[in-house]
């Protein structure tokens, strides 16, 4: 609701029309109780008079006045569709928010047996229903509404199931829980205010149904009785003067679609503003300074493959998300195109290629070796015929970028019918395309969802080569894979350009990948091209002072700490865990076994560590090396299958029970998405004070009031370095920094002595990770936190930790100092994982 | 796949079991002793005795529900304490009917709503997606019987083209049998045609955003090339299941076209039935209507597996 407050209302003409039709059946049912024009139930008048001055609406065979007779019936009307509403909504949203709370809490059978229970109400729709209630209790209004609003609750049931099941997934919940809130708690705080607005929708969309429903009734005699007026039994009655009086089949059809219409437009509107996905941006990031380019230190060599010039992009509503822009592309060049988020260059892929989406448009020239004139005043079918031919493009996303309900195989194929392939041919051809990508010959016959993320950008790699273009533009194509995944698909990418002689786009945020990638590169700041020129040059001695902030904040020095000192006068065992008393977090011979589809999968399969008193632990990993798993166990959100935990002093062993309190108390979270680890309904001041909200949590001398826990919050803000006005603000007013932040602010706020951080500076743009990382190593020292940081990142925990474990496929392959372990890898996986580490070279 | 259609096959077993019982509870049990109603207070015990024997109504509820329950398995309704007539052929000729009209209400609305819908969808940024987006919305808005009605006024009344009511099978000859039919089922799917409609739109629009399209785009289709061959198939997923469950609620709703119409289907039966408060007859009907609409249900979560293969391997 609050992002809608900042759209003007004019934004939403459904929503305005919808209250306006909806207001004016209320207004109409509310005037009809006291002033009609005339007696809606007795006659007065001549029978089936026209509409005219005397009786706007003309009356009915009785001589009653129709116009009266609407009027009144928009109170029975009304009546039904909110006692039916009110119904299904009052059985059917508990039921839903409980059955989605007992899933997302791990309990599925007994929320299944919930939801089954109602589907079977499914079986019998409310019309349905309101006849048999009426062969057995008589039919009239009582009998319809409850019969409506039975026949409903599944809606509402399912709609808050799914709502709660949202809210139950999010990582703002998994906080309130490690900040040890009661199920109670988080049903009051987050569940309901998130799910409010999609059971509101519910309500006016099934507002309508009712309305229908209810004048099917009447119509059919099972409504209302008479003489009390509706607008379904006017029609029925209407019937046999079709002909000699249409009014009366008119006019209450109208009053009925207008009421159905209105709230049906209602509903349709309160979505539009609800939806996230529609909401407006916040423009939290303001350009700081205007960039300036600095100017290129030499034009590239050869004819350009692909040439941009002045190149500008701007939405329809006049914001320019490139501005400018000239690039060249030779054959045979791997050209970088280098920014963050925002910064335009996945829109500079996309005009190169005519894919730019509604409501944005390119101006400048666009020139491809070979073909003539400027790309842009191409219609769409002769761009068509050169994209996958002359230029080919591979996105960011594999893991929806094929389509999920075609083979393989067929979809490279396409690739070369499309472009006059003969279809025999283009199969073979593919089968060979997939098997030079490096898939084997039972890919072709594959679905999408059987492959995996690296897989699957092979195959949009072959689908994207195999007309051998001149140039291929590549969008991020490695950002979305694992480190050693990444490694793979790049030397291919390169290699398989190379031996086309084509030319290469590559666009990526990170610049060690480019470094390893590219020849030259383009440095992109908000829409600008600020600096460009060889690789090694610019590296080396960059010109604009946003390339030297970006190359800084790329590299992560070593962490250099008191720890290297002690480990060289006490070497530590590198294998075996550091078994003191004093470890803070201790885990031995650790399994968890989840069921997927029936069958077990091992997450953990036999993990031990011991973390000291104020260490800094870092824990490296692919996805599904069991990295989160094994965070989620020590954080006492999860549970091991076999072996032994204890996280400060807190047994949290499989035999044990469970007794969490005073783990936390002592242990909270930072987790990985920025965006999603906020409850966006409330203020970061009461989302920075929730934890405080559990007396169990407030340490001796904390605080224990309201002005207490302000001021907690307050000093909490100062700390992590926001402003203070930030407290009465929403987390969408905020950047993905300042968000992460926030979500420190609230792991802090009642002192814990371990802080666990699950990948936290994966989302974040390169030149604010290195802020984020540094105020956790900062903060981590000043409070005397005990560190565990997960990532997939080794750079990362070199920069900011002093013991490291890596894991692979739910072992810890190699333990030890991360100097020593980095520098001088033992494991074979650990060996493989660095080499695949990209490195700025410089 | 075997688990999966096991597992679901179960379910509707449960299903039907709970909900026959809800509709013998709540027409046999609630309503008290059927000879009673069918004889009146005054009747004498040996009579209603005698009623109760004639009638199977004398054993423990149980074993008549499970009497009940067996008949309908094997086919046998049962023979109305009212019109001692035999409930199967009836019902059967009724719901023949009834199924007429539903399907070709549902053929004409999907004729009218896919392209309707995709063209909405697809134009959804300027003036003609907009008015068709419109008319669809107030088309929801409008109860099928006044379409009837209106239809009836224009083609019955003012220009004397088609008949106001009433049915002729399709055996009786088919010239006569499409002058009946015509009316009722344009009426009925009409609204359909708007419903579905709106669910195309935001299947399109919602499949217009997935970015397998623009691969399709970048491996050189057309944007329009690259919606019919990847991106309709995909937006057909969600259209299925919302066709099913709008057939399961056209058959209880052609309740009201019927009585618009006079055609003589399973719901005028069921009113009927309701009027002369023949309570077997009822809850026969009901049980067959709610039968349909839990395999409808069904059929569509087969039709759902069967066109994703992400469903189809989950075993």
């Amino acid at each position: 609701m609050r992002g809608a407050r900042r759209r003007r209302p004019g934004a939403h003409p459904q929503l305005v029309i919808g209250a306006v039709l909806v207001g004016l059946v209320l207004v109409t049912a509310l005037v009809s109780l006291v002033w009609t024009p005339y007696d809606p139930v007795h006659a007065g008048a001549e029978r089936l008079l026209p509409p005219g001055a005397e009786h706007w609406f003309g009356t009915d065979r009785f001589g009653r006045d129709v116009f009266s007779q609407v009027m009144a019936g928009a109170r029975i009307t009304l009546l039904v569709g909110l006692v039916a509403v009110g119904i299904a909504a009052l059985v059917g949203v508990p039921l839903g928010v409980l059955a989605g709370m007992l899933q997302g809490s791990g309990r599925g059978r007994p929320a299944a047996v919930l939801m089954r229970g109602t589907d079977i109400l499914l079986a019998f729709p409310g019309l349905l229903l309101a006849i048999v209630l009426g062969a057995v209790y008589g039919a009239g209004t009582v009998t319809a509404m409850v019969a409506l609003g039975i026949g409903s609750i599944p809606a509402f049931t399912r709609v808050a199931r799914s709502g709660t099941l949202q809210v139950m997934r999010s990582d703002y919940v998994l906080a309130a829980r490690a900040a040890n809130r009661g199920e109670v708690a988080i049903a009051a705080r987050h569940v309901l205010p998130n799910i409010a607005g999609t059971v509101l929708v519910q309500c006016s969309v099934n507002f309508a149904i009712a309305v229908l429903a209810e004048a099917g009734l009447s119509f059919l005699g099972l409504g209302t009785p008479p003489p009390t007026p509706s607008w379904g039994r006017m029609l029925q009655e209407s019937q046999q003067f079709l002909g000699l009086a249409d009014h009366l089949a008119i006019v209450p059809g109208v009053a009925i679609a207008v009421a159905v219409l209105g709230f049906n437009l209602l509903g349709d509107g309160l979505r539009d503003v609800l939806d996230p996905r529609l909401a407006t941006e916040s423009g939290a990031t303001p350009r700081v300074e205007p960039a300036r380019a600095v100017p290129p230190r030499s034009e590239p060599v050869g004819t350009p493959t692909l040439d941009l010039r002045h190149l500008t992009v701007r939405t329809t509503s006049g914001r320019t998300l490139l501005d400018d822009l000239s690039l060249r592309v030779a054959a045979g060049e791997r050209v970088g195109l280098i920014g963050e988020s925002g910064s335009g260059k996945t829109m500079t892929a996309l005009a190169a290629l005519g894919l730019l989406p509604d409501g944005v448009a390119a101006t400048g020239h666009v020139g491809l070796a070979g073909v003539d004139g400027n790309l842009l005043d191409r219609g769409e079918r002769a761009l068509a015929r050169l994209r996958g031919q002359a230029i080919s493009m591979v996105f960011q996303e594999p893991m929806t970028a094929l389509d999920p309900l075609v083979r393989v195989g067929h979809q490279v194929a396409e690739a070369m019918t499309l472009h006059g392939t003969d279809g025999r041919t283009a199969t073979r051809r593919a089968a060979e395309l997939l098997a030079e990508v490096g898939l084997p010959d039972s890919a072709a016959r594959r679905y999408p969802h059987e492959l995996s993320g690296g897989q699957r950008q092979r195959v949009v790699l072959a689908a994207a080569l195999a007309n051998d273009p001149a140039v291929l533009v590549a969008d991020e194509p490695t950002t979305a894979l694992d480190v050693t995944v990444q490694r793979q698909v790049l030397d291919l990418m390169t290699r398989l350009v190379s031996d086309r002689g084509a030319g290469l786009l590559f666009i990526t945020h990170d610049l060690a990948v480019v470094s390893q990638v590219c020849e030259r590169v383009v440095v992109l700041l908000d829409g600008v091209v600020v600096e460009e020129g060889p690789v090694d040059e610019v590296f080396a001695r960059p010109r604009h002072e946003y390339t030297r902030r970006l190359l800084a904040a790329s590299t992560l020095e070593p962490r250099r700490s008191q720890a290297e000192h002690a480990s060289q006068a006490d070497p530590p065992s590198r294998v075996e865990p550091v078994e003191t008393p004093a470890a803070l977090i201790r885990v031995q011979d650790v399994t968890r076994t989840y069921a997927h589809r029936g069958q077990p999968v091992q997450a953990l399969r036999g993990v031990s560590l011991a973390v000291q008193e104020g260490q800094r632990f870092g824990i490296v990993g692919e996805s599904g090396s069991g990295k989160s798993t094994l965070l989620r166990i020590v954080a006492g959100l999860d549970r091991a299958t076999s072996g032994r935990v204890v996280t400060a002093g807190v047994e949290l062993s499989p035999a044990e029970p469970r007794d969490l309190g005073g783990l936390r108390s002592a242990l909270q979270l930072v987790f990985q998405d920025p965006y999603g680890s906020l409850d966006p309904r409330m203020t970061v001041g009461d989302i920075v004070a929730e934890p405080l909200l559990n007396a169990m949590n407030v340490r001796d001398g904390g605080p224990r009031s309201a002005a207490g826990r302000r001021d907690a919050v307050l000093e909490m803000l100062d700390a992590v370095g926001l402003p203070l006005d930030a407290a009465g603000r929403y987390p969408h007013q905020f950047s993905g920094g300042q968000r992460q932040r926030i979500a420190i602010a609230r792991a802090l706020v009642c002192r814990p002595r371990i802080l666990v951080a699950d990948e936290p500076v994966s989302a974040l743009d390169v030149s604010v990770r290195r802020q984020v990382l540094d105020l956790l190593a900062r903060l981590a020292d000043e409070r005397a936190l005990t560190l565990l940081l997960v990532s997939h990142d080794l750079g990362v925990v070199r920069h900011v930790c002093d013991q490291v474990a890596v894991m692979h496929e739910g072992l810890i392959v190699e333990q030890g100092p991360t100097a020593q372990v980095y520098d001088d890898p033992r494991d074979e996986y650990t060996r493989r994982l660095r080499a695949a580490t990209p490195q700025l070279a410089r | 796949m075997v688990r999966h259609l096991a597992s679901h096959a179960a379910q509707l077993v449960v299903t039907l079991l709970v909900a026959t019982a809800a509709i013998f509870v709540l027409l046999r049990v609630l309503p008290g002793d059927p000879a009673a109603v069918a004889l009146g207070i005054e009747a004498s015990p040996e009579a209603l005795a005698a009623w109760r024997a004639e009638h199977g109504t004398d054993g423990p509820l149980v074993v008549q529900y499970l009497q009940w329950v067996g008949g309908l398995l094997t086919g046998d309704l049962g023979t109305s304490y009212v019109t001692s007539q035999d409930l199967t052929p009836l019902v059967a000729d009724r719901v023949q009917v009834t199924g007429i009209l539903v399907l070709l209400g549902m053929l004409i609305a999907l004729v009218v709503a896919v392209p309707v819908g995709t063209l909405a969808a697809v134009w959804h940024r300027n003036a003609g997606g907009v008015t068709l987006s419109a008319v669809s919305q107030v088309g929801v808005a409008v109860p099928n019987f006044l379409v009837g009605v209106l239809l009836v006024a224009l083609f019955a009344v003012r220009l004397g083209w088609l008949p106001s009511g009433g049915w002729a099978a399709p055996v009786d000859g088919l010239g006569e049998f499409w002058r009946h039919v015509l009316l009722p089922a344009v009426a009925l799917g009409s609204v359909q045609a708007a419903i579905i409609t709106r669910y195309v739109r935001s299947a399109v629009l919602e499949i217009m955003r997935e970015d397998f399209l623009r691969t399709a785009r970048a491996k050189g289709l057309t944007f329009t090339g690259a919606l019919v061959r990847h991106g309709l198939r995909n937006a057909g997923v969600p259209i299925v299941t919302v066709v099913g469950v709008q057939i399961a609620s056209m058959l209880i709703g052609a309740v009201v076209i019927e009585r618009v119409f006079a055609v003589p289907g399973l719901g005028s039966l069921l009113l009927d039935s309701v009027g002369n408060r023949d309570l077997l007859a009822v809850q026969s009907i009901v049980a067959v209507l709610v039968v349909l609409v839990v395999l409808l249900n069904f059929l569509v979560d087969l039709v759902y597996t069967l066109l994703d293969p992400r469903l189809r391997r989950a075993a």
